[in-house]
């Protein structure tokens, strides 16, 4: 129980701080440019959160803090309020004061009274806001001030497929993402075994039920259907699929409503791509017996007048629904305009053949087969390459061919119809399919009609499904609408009745007589004829589909990761030692002795062959190990890599306290100052993050205190008022490079070498030498300032000298250049990680050690007889001067091994940039990279140790710490102060040689 | 067996909490946990909920957005946790009409729980009601 609660507090602390560190920057970039909507939806949000998360930790003091901001900013959101200066600065101290009770809270658990000052602006900036949204509200109608939700906000039509638009976007975004997934239910061998079924039954049983919510009951009837299919083991794959495909076709045909109705894309296109190919066979398979028909059309009626002939009357009829099907198959498979129009065409002679109105004459029959041909022809090319196809055969010119043969065959009446209908067809663009089945009585209605100025629709009835409806229907067209005609089309093989119908309601009223009539939307479909309504391809609303990624994290605590590490690193030596063992030499010396003496039994009665085989086999397996160990590094490798990669965190972690102390710091001194960052994204060790986080905030306190001048003096030297400091972060290679430049006054080389001097840091005949760069150097050097005065946060000359110190214990160095009057840069190189150092392995007392490569300036050979006695110490001479040298054995406390005696000496010259040492080691020594661990603490008081690895033989080495050394140095004799000129540049290109 | 529960808040606090109360009813069983609308969305499919506890304010997909989606990819309940939402608001009587079985404000006290002020809580009360359980 207790462990519970001590869980809520520890989330409820992490969690609150993040918040705070969220919105801080947000806040101090609120007091320069106003917030973007998003940022004050972060920044509502976060109050909000850190109110409710207070309250949930009985804090209440919290609560009412981040209450009252929450209010705020929720004024900021309805744009009562804007975020300007002053209401930043009251948002920022409230997040102080929330940051002061966290503190308590974290320490304590206790609860705090909020500050009467603060509570009181925050209360204050509130009601003054609140009292201008009363007097707007004030102003206007009742009904108005209550607002529409924000989701309403933008408004949709109201669509007759749900009272609430956003709810058919909803559905559409599913159909968008869900539809295209079925394509994989016409996959060549698809069952409900395969892999991707699962998936599959998934996404159909989520449309299912979403269109049943929606209330679209076919769609989802049909998605069912497929379901249903998918389960019935009984049917045989090609039964299956093809009751699929027919299924399939039914849901694009739905779903092609529903794109109609809303203007929007719901994903039909790879699905009726799938289809497409699936029913290719089909669909040639049908225009062959459409040419096949009416070749028998043109033979069977040759000579014959049309009454002797039955037969072709009835086939007539056959081909003109053929062509119909075949229409509405391309219809929905976007099978290209061309290719329905010569259908339509070809079905509408059909029916005049049928009704004798046309006559099955040779020519006649030549266009129409041509026109199959062309419509096929098209049709294939279009489903070829998806897009229109530049037709070589004009379209409307073989159209208006065959009305020509059929108008000189006819003389009278039936062209004056056609000629009227085409008329009317011109003005109001009605379905095709109307035409065969409008009598001259149905045309002059419909002049009538229009000529009053009544309104066409076009709707689609299933009359046969519920008496009800069907009855009701009925008694409707008798008394609301005027029927002009039907038709009957095939929609799943099921009849519905395609009816022209003629009002002269307003569309609202039809439309709401509509939903009377079939409130569910099963049964009636109406259809607005295209002269009402012109819809243009600008309206359909072009929707983002973005991919929402799953970006969850994990939160893990810095122990646990290092923990990981450690044992990560425990493995790795491991491998070291089993990889030790395999190639360990006496193994194969063994095995060669073995080899020998089994060679010699060979001959012999004692079975040699056998042991020979025998031994084969142990070194074949022993090669064997070999290869699994070799597999083993790789991936351990691997391994390795990416738990390392676990420790890198992103640099916002070390940037992101900064904007907030800039800010506080340049309204201190009252100077403009704008920070900018770059680079957050670069990632560096955890363990450098709280390293490296007080040094550059030493750095850019500087730069805001010593090198960014006030505003006016600004103006005058004609800079911008408003200061740039600049933190940028980038990676080359295995090093961070961190740069903090800004804009101000710059260093003066020459008041930082008069200082210098002043303090006795170099003697006059050497600064004359020094370049610029040089004698820049000097203000890392201990107790350093060239500021007048000691202010709050820099001047006392303990700064620079830490920052270098930390950053070469990190392994990195640091420089600056300057420019008088245009500013400065301070650039500091880092490794990528602290975990992983470079070091040279050496022996002293028989003792192995490694020191970290970083502080090696360089490796010399010495002769015995080199060293002398110096002021009561050993010495050496280096560089004309002095390098007090000591044997590290004996330095560190051990007891001397070595042979007094040598000749020939390695002394490795330690320097950490300040002063150096010569240690003398055993002659033996190399680079190796080590994995640093932490040793217990016991260890850690030895003098000079820092930490331990482990050495692919398991050997443990300890990792010397130098700075310990130059200690233990300077209590025996003396280390060498080093002239700053001797400075990190050297110990880089040292290192070279070291390597 | 235990109804099938799934918590979607952006504090990892309240969704600690929140899981708290209702396992502490041995028939309801918290299945898995969503920090905003959009992740709640991709998880409904794979956890299969009976009852979604569900926050407003959440970055990325706010709770109404949400529980309009939700209403069409999951025959889930959802009870809508938030403060923006009180009894008799506008936010109240809106996340109904789109479907939500209650809304109920958040818990507060989290530290002073007993299992016994866990099982008579308004939450676990209300969740048994709209899961149909009984009292």
């Amino acid at each position: 129980m207790s462990d519970y609660i001590e869980t809520l507090w520890t989330q409820f602390i992490i969690e609150a701080e993040e918040h705070l560190e969220l919105i801080e920057p947000l806040l101090v970039e609120a007091e320069i440019s106003s917030p973007t909507k998003d940022d004050v939806d972060q920044l509502f949000r976060s109050f909000h959160s850190i109110k409710g998360l207070s309250k949930a930790m009985d804090l209440f003091g919290m609560e009412a803090i981040a209450h009252r901001a929450e209010d705020i900013l929720g004024l900021v959101r309805d744009e009562v309020l804007t975020v300007g200066p002053d209401l930043a600065d009251a948002l920022l101290c409230a997040i102080d004061a929330l940051k002061q009770h966290l503190k308590v809270a974290d320490s304590t658990r206790q609860d705090q009274e909020p500050a009467g000052e603060l509570k009181g602006r925050l209360e204050d900036i509130f009601n003054s806001a609140k009292g201008t949204v009363k007097e707007v509200a004030a102003k206007m109608p009742a009904d108005e001030v209550m607002a529409t939700p924000v989701s309403e906000v933008c408004v949709q039509a109201p669509s007759s497929l749900h009272p609430d638009p956003d709810m058919v976007i909803f559905f559409a975004e599913l159909l968008q993402s869900n539809l295209p997934k079925l394509v994989d239910l016409l996959a060549p061998g698809f069952t409900i075994e395969s892999p991707e079924a699962e998936t599959i039954v998934y996404e159909l049983e989520a449309l299912s039920h979403a269109a049943n919510a929606m209330e679209i009951y076919q769609l989802s009837e049909s998605l069912s259907s497929i379901l249903a299919l998918l389960a019935d083991t009984g049917l045989s794959n090609d039964t299956r699929r093809e009751s699929l495909i027919n299924e399939l076709l039914r849901v694009v045909e739905l779903t092609r409503f529903i794109e109609n109705e809303i203007q929007k894309d719901c994903g039909t296109a790879p699905l009726v791509d799938q289809l497409r190919g699936c029913t290719a066979e089909m669909v040639e398979q049908l225009f062959r017996e459409l040419a096949g028909q009416l070749q028998t059309i043109a033979s069977s009626s040759e000579g014959h007048s049309l009454t002797d002939t039955p037969e072709v009357v009835s086939l007539a009829v056959n081909t003109a629904e053929k062509a119909c099907v075949l229409n509405n198959h391309l219809h929905m498979l976007d099978g290209g305009d061309n290719s329905k129009r010569l259908l339509l065409t070809v079905s509408e002679v059909c029916n005049h053949i049928n009704k004798g109105q046309a006559v099955p004459e040779t020519d006649l029959i030549k266009l129409l087969l041509n026109a199959v041909s062309v419509a096929e022809t098209e049709y294939r090319l279009f489903t070829e390459n998806n897009e229109v196809h530049q037709s070589a055969v004009d379209w409307s010119s073989l159209h208006q061919k065959i009305w020509d043969v059929i108008k000189q065959q006819s003389s009278n009446t039936c062209s004056e119809e056609l000629v009227s209908f085409k008329e009317l067809a011109g003005k109001i663009e009605i379905n095709p399919i109307f035409e065969d089945c409008m009598s001259m009585d149905n045309i002059k209605m419909l002049q009538q009609g229009l000529d009053k100025g009544e309104k066409v629709y076009e709707a689609l009835v299933n009359l046969e499904e519920s008496e009800a409806f069907t009855v009701s229907f009925l008694q409707w067209i008798e008394t609301d609408v005027q029927l002009v005609t039907n038709s009957t089309i095939f929609i799943d093989n099921k009849p519905w009745s395609n009816c022209l119908l003629m009002t002269s309601q307003s569309e609202d009223a039809l439309r709401e007589s509509v939903k009377t009539l079939d409130p569910e939307r099963c049964f009636l479909k109406l259809e607005t004829c295209a002269n009402i309504i012109n819809k243009t391809p600008d309206d359909i609303l072009v929707t983002d589909t973005h991919q929402s990624k799953e970006a969850s994290t994990l939160r893990v605590s810095g122990a646990t990761l290092d923990k990981f590490m450690s044992q990560i690193g425990e493995i790795v030596s491991i491998r070291g030692m089993l990889n030790h063992t395999i190639h360990f030499d006496g193994i194969s010396s063994a095995l060669s002795a073995l080899k020998k003496y089994s060679g010699k039994l060979q001959n012999t009665d004692l079975n040699g062959e056998y042991y020979q085989t025998q031994l084969d086999v142990i070194e074949n397996q022993l090669a064997r190990f070999d290869q699994v160990d070799q597999k083993l590094h790789t991936v351990l490798s691997q391994l390795q890599e990416s738990a390392l990669a676990l420790r890198v965190v992103p640099m916002e972690n070390v940037f992101k306290r900064f904007p907030r102390a800039v800010r506080d710091l340049a309204q201190v001194q009252g100077k403009k100052v704008k920070l900018e960052i770059t680079g957050q994204d670069v990632r560096i060790d955890k363990a450098m993050v709280e390293v490296l986080s007080d040094p550059l905030m030493h750095m850019i306190r500087n730069s805001v205190d010593h090198g960014i001048e006030l505003p006016e003096r600004r103006r005058a030297e004609g800079k911008a008022e408003r200061a740039v400091v600049g933190l940028d972060a980038r990676q080359q290679g295995n090093t961070v490079k961190v740069t903090i430049s800004d804009d101000g006054c710059g260093i003066d080389a020459e008041i930082v070498g008069a200082k210098a001097l002043e303090r006795g840091l170099v003697n006059e005949e050497d600064i004359l030498r020094m370049s610029q760069e040089e004698i820049m150097q000097f203000i890392f050097a201990p107790g350093f300032s060239t500021a007048e005065q000691i202010t709050e946060t820099s001047g006392r000359g303990v700064g620079m000298d830490v920052v270098r110190t930390n950053v070469i214990k990190l392994g990195g160095i640091v420089t600056v250049e300057s420019e008088i009057g245009k500013g400065s840069r301070f650039t500091l190189e880092l490794p990528l990680s602290a975990a992983i150092q470079d070091t040279v392995l050496v022996k002293s007392s028989g003792q192995l050690m490694a020191i970290p490569e970083r502080y090696i300036s360089q490796m010399i050979k010495i002769r015995a007889n080199d060293v002398q006695p110096v002021k009561g110490c050993h010495a050496i001479v280096l560089h004309d001067s002095f390098l007090p040298v000591y044997r590290l054995g004996p330095l560190l406390g051990y007891k001397s091994t070595t042979n007094e005696c040598e000749d020939t000496m390695v002394v490795a010259v330690l320097s950490d940039g300040k002063q150096q040492i010569g240690v003398v080691i055993e002659s033996s020594y190399q680079r190796q990279e080590l994995f640093i661990k932490d040793i217990h603490q016991q260890l850690t008081e030895l003098p000079g140790v820092s930490g331990a690895s482990i050495l692919g033989d398991g050997k443990v080495v300890l990792i010397l710490e130098v700075e310990d050394l130059f200690l233990l140095a300077s209590k025996i004799g003396k280390t060498a102060l080093l002239n700053v000129d001797m400075k990190a540049r050297d110990i880089k290109t040292n290192r070279e040689r070291v390597a | 067996m235990a109804k099938r529960v799934m918590i979607v808040d952006d504090s990892m606090i309240m969704r600690t909490m929140l899981k708290d109360i209702v396992s502490a009813d041995s028939e309801l069983e918290v299945v898995g946990d969503a920090c905003d609308g959009e992740m709640a969305l991709q998880k409904v499919k794979a956890l299969k909920p009976d009852l979604i506890l569900l926050d407003i304010e959440m970055p990325k997909m706010n709770g109404v957005e949400c529980l309009k989606r939700l209403k069409l990819t999951s025959p889930a309940k959802v009870i809508i946790i938030s403060s923006v939402a009180q009894a008799g608001s506008k936010m109240a009587s809106d996340v109904r009409g789109l479907g939500a079985a209650d809304v109920i404000p958040k818990p507060s006290g989290a530290t002073s729980l007993d299992i016994k002020a866990k099982k008579g809580h308004e939450i676990t009360k209300t969740a048994r009601r709209v899961l149909g359980l009984g009292c």
